[in-house]
C-alpha cells in the first residue's frame, strides 16, 4: 500500500507514536516503498537534530545504525536461502541435460512423497542416526536427489530431533535422518550417470564470491544452515574416472566442503542449536584470514555472524553463490521457504574470508573479530591462529574450499596455485587425519592438484 | 509569525518515556512478517530502549550499539513467538547485551590502560557548553517562528519529551491535531533551519 508523504502517520511512526495495526501498516510501507521509507527517515533525522540541539543528545539510533539493522534482515545469504529457486537444469535452456547441470544448483523447496518433485538437503552431517529402510531412494529422481532442498513442512520443533527413528515421509526427512546414506546415494547415482552430453554451459551461473565492505559500518551475516553435497561426487566422477577436470562452474565450493562429515560443534549450545567458530591466517594469502563456522541446528532460528567493523575491512563467503530464479512449473511445484518454519537436524560447515583493517592484527586482545550468536547465546572469536594450529576439520575443509576456488577460478586468490594446493594436501597427509572420509578424499585432491598444474 | 513561547508542562521533571514496567502497546491484529515486526519495533521502542541501555552503560554511543544489536537479534526470532511479548523480549535482550558490554569493559580496564588514557574526557569545556547553548537558542528561535500551536506541540514533544496523548492533555487539542501539527511543523523546520545547526 502506498502512503502519501504528507500523511501525518509518517511522522507519528518515526516518533514511535503509532501502535497496533496502524504501526504495522506504516512498517509494511517502509519495507516496500522507498518513498515512504525516505519520508520516515527524514522525519527521524529532523527529530534527531532537534533533540540534539535541545538536549545535547538524542536517544535515537543513527540513520546508519538503522540501515545496519535493516541490512541484517536482508543479508544476501538469507535472501538466497529463503528464495524459492529452481535447479538450473530444469530451466528451459538446459532441460534434458541431465546430471551435469544438476550440480549447479540453487535452493528450492518442495515437499511430498518420492517421485513428486522432492527436495534434498545437502550438508555434511556428521552424526548420522539410524538408517531408514522404509525410504526408497531409488524412487527419487536424480534431479530431485541432488537439489539442496532443506526445509520440511511446518511443525513444532522436536525436543530431540537427533533421535528421530520413525520412517520418513518426505525426502527432506529422509535426508535429515540418514545423511550418510543420502550422500552415498548421491555419489552412487552420479557415478553411474551417463547424461553428460549437451551440457549448456551458458546456463550455469558464474557468480564469483563477492566481497562485502565491513569497516566503519559493521556487518551481520546470516549463516546458511544447509548446502548441497553433489559437487564432490561430480568432481570425483570426472577426476577418478576420466582423469580430467569437470567444466568450470559445474562445482560449488560449499557442496565440496559439505559433502564430508565434521566433528559436531559443542562450544555454543542453546535449544536445538550448536555452533563453533575458528579463525586462522589464510595459508595462501597473508593479507586475509579464514573463518570457519561449524553449526548444527534443529531450525527455527538463523545463527548470525557479527563481523567487527573495527578490525575487519571486507568479508566474503566462500560458496553459496546463487543461480537465477525462475518461475515454478508443474514439474517443480515450489513452495516459498517462508511458508516453512522448521529446519530439522541440519548441519553445515561454512567458510568466510576476511580482509583485516590492520594486516598485522594478531587477533590478541579482548575485542572479537567475529561473534557467532544464536538467540541469547554468543561465541566470541578474536584470536587468529596459524593454519597449522586450527582443528584438523578446519584444515581439511579449507583445503577443499581452496580446491573449489582454483576450479572456479575465483578472483583474489593470493598465492593460491596448484603447487600451493599440493603443499597444503601434503601437510594434511603428514599431520595425520583421523576422519576416514577426509583421509580418503586426499587421493582425489592430489589428482585435482595435479590436473590443475597441467 | 514570531511569538513568545510559554510552556509550563504539568510535570517538568518527568518526560514521557517507556520503561520495562510501563504498559505494553496493543498487539496488532494483522499478521506481520519478520521485517515488518522489526520496523515496527524500531518505531515503538528505539528511543525507550536507548534510554534504558544508557542507564546501564552510562554512555549514549554504547547504548546505541547495544540497541542496534538488540534489533538485529530480533530478526532471528520467530515472529509468532515474540510479537505478543515484544516489549518484554526487547528490554530483556537489551539489558543482557548492555551487561555484556559492561563485562567487556571491565576486562578492558585490566588489559588496556592505553585505550582508557586515550579516551576523551567526558567533561565539556566552557566553550563547548556555550556553543551547545547557542545552538539550542537558535533552534528555539526557528521554532518560535512557526504558528503558535505548531511551536507549542514541537517544544512539548522535543524539549519536554511528551507523548502525543500528553500533549493533547496539556493543550486540549485532539491527538490527531497534535500529530498533524507536529508533522507539518517538522517539515517546515526541515526547510528553514540552516545547515550549520544540523
Amino acid at each position: 500500500m502506498k502512503i502519501d508523504s504528507n500523511d501525518p502517520r509518517i511522522t507519528a511512526f518515526a516518533l514511535g507514536e503509532l501502535h497496533g495495526d496502524e504501526a504495522v501498516e506504516i512498517a509494511r510501507a517502509v519495507r516496500s516503498d522507498a518513498k515512504a521509507r525516505a519520508a520516515v527517515e527524514q522525519a527521524r533525522e529532523t527529530s534527531f537534530e532537534l533533540l540534539g540541539a535541545l538536549h545535547g543528545e538524542a536517544d535515537m539510533l543513527t540513520t546508519q545504525q538503522r540501515e545496519t539493522v535493516r541490512r541484517a534482515g536482508n543479508s544476501p545469504v538469507i535472501t538466497d536461502i529463503a528464495s524459492a529457486r529452481t535447479p538450473i537444469w530444469k530451466q528451459p535452456a538446459v532441460v534434458g541435460i541431465g546430471v551435469a547441470a544438476a550440480v549447479a544448483i540453487g535452493v528450492f523447496v518442495t515437499i511430498g512423497e518420492p517421485n513428486t518433485s522432492g527436495a534434498g538437503s545437502g550438508n555434511g552431517i556428521a552424526d548420522a542416526p539410524t538408517p531408514t529402510p522404509a525410504w526408497d531412494w531409488g524412487e527419487v529422481s536424480l534431479g530431485d536427489l541432488t537439489a539442496p532442498v532443506t526445509l520440511d513442512p511446518p511443525k513444532a520443533p522436536s525436543a530431540n530431533a537427533h533421535s528421530v527413528s520413525s520412517a520418513p515421509s518426505s525426502l527432506p526427512q529422509a535426508i535429515a535422518q540418514s545423511p550418510a546414506e543420502y550422500r552415498e546415494q548421491v555419489a552412487k547415482r552420479i557415478a553411474s550417470s551417463t547424461h553428460e552430453e549437451g551440457v549448456n554451459m551458458k546456463g550455469f551461473a558464474s557468480t564469483d564470491p563477492a566481497w562485502s565492505d565491513v569497516a566503519g559500518i559493521g556487518y551481520s551475516l546470516t549463516i546458511p544452515q544447509t548446502s548441497g553435497v553433489a559437487s564432490w561426487p561430480w568432481l570425483e566422477r570426472y577426476v577418478l574416472r576420466e582423469n580430467k577436470l569437470p567444466p568450470r562452474h559445474t562445482v560449488r565450493i560449499e557442496e565440496l566442503v559439505n559433502h564430508f562429515s565434521y566433528t559436531p560443534p559443542t562450544r555454543l549450545q542453546e535449544g536445538g542449536f550448536s555452533g563453533d567458530i575458528e579463525i586462522c591466517r589464510t595459508p595462501w594469502n597473508p593479507s586475509t584470514c579464514l573463518v570457519a563456522v561449524n553449526l548444527k541446528s534443529e531450525g527455527g532460528f538463523n545463527p548470525r555472524l557479527m563481523v567487527s567493523d573495527d578490525r575487519v575491512k571486507q568479508i566474503r563467503l566462500l560458496g553459496y553463490t546463487s543461480t537465477p530464479a525462475v518461475k515454478p512449473t508443474e514439474e517443480t511445484p515450489m513452495k516459498r521457504a517462508s511458508a516453512y518454519q522448521s529446519i530439522t537436524n541440519h548441519s553445515n560447515y561454512v567458510i568466510c574470508e576476511l580482509v583485516l583493517i590492520n594486516p598485522n592484527d594478531t587477533g590478541e586482545g579482548f575485542l572479537p573479530i567475529v561473534d557467532l550468536f544464536f538467540s541469547d547465546s554468543r561465541l566470541f572469536c578474536g584470536k587468529i591462529k596459524t593454519w597449522s594450529e586450527v582443528s584438523a576439520d578446519f584444515r581439511f575443509a579449507s583445503t577443499v574450499a581452496a580446491t573449489g576456488m582454483l576450479l572456479l577460478e575465483t578472483p583474489d586468490l593470493g598465492n593460491l596455485t596448484p603447487s600451493e594446493l599440493s603443499r597444503l594436501i601434503a601437510q594434511l597427509e603428514t599431520s595425520g587425519l583421523s576422519n576416514k572420509e577426509h583421509k580418503k578424499a586426499l587421493t582425489t585432491l592430489k589428482r585435482v592438484a595435479s590436473l590443475l598444474a597441467n | 509569525m514570531a511569538h513568545a513561547l510559554s510552556i509550563m508542562p504539568k510535570d517538568m521533571s518527568a518526560p514521557a518515556s517507556e520503561s520495562p514496567d510501563s504498559p505494553d502497546h496493543p498487539v496488532p491484529e494483522v499478521m506481520e512478517t519478520n521485517t515488518e515486526l522489526v520496523e515496527r519495533a524500531l518505531s515503538e521502542y528505539e528511543s525507550p530502549l536507548i534510554g534504558y541501555a544508557k542507564t546501564i552503560v552510562h554512555d549514549l554511543d554504547r547504548a546505541r550499539d547495544v540497541v542496534q544489536d538488540t534489533f538485529i537479534r530480533l530478526y532471528q526470532q520467530d515472529v509468532g513467538k515474540v510479537r505478543d511479548g515484544l516489549k518484554s523480549w526487547l528490554f530483556t535482550v537489551c539489558r543482557n547485551r548492555a551487561l555484556d558490554v559492561l563485562r567487556k569493559e571491565k576486562r578492558m580496564v585490566s588489559t588496556d590502560d592505553e585505550i582508557l588514557a586515550a579516551e576523551a574526557s567526558p567533561i565539556e569545556s566552557p566553550d563547548q557548553l556555550t556553543s551547545a547553548h547557542d545552538r539550542a537558542e537558535r533552534v528555539k528561535a526557528h521554532i518560535s517562528r512557526l504558528p503558535e500551536n505548531q511551536a507549542t506541540c514541537i517544544l512539548l514533544k522535543f524539549e519536554k519529551g511528551y507523548s502525543y496523548q500528553e500533549i493533547s492533555d496539556q493543550t486540549g487539542l485532539t491527538t490527531g491535531n497534535v500529530g498533524f501539527l507536529i508533522h507539518t511543523g517538522l517539515k517546515k523546520l526541515r526547510a528553514t533551519i540552516p545547515d550549520e545547526l544540523h
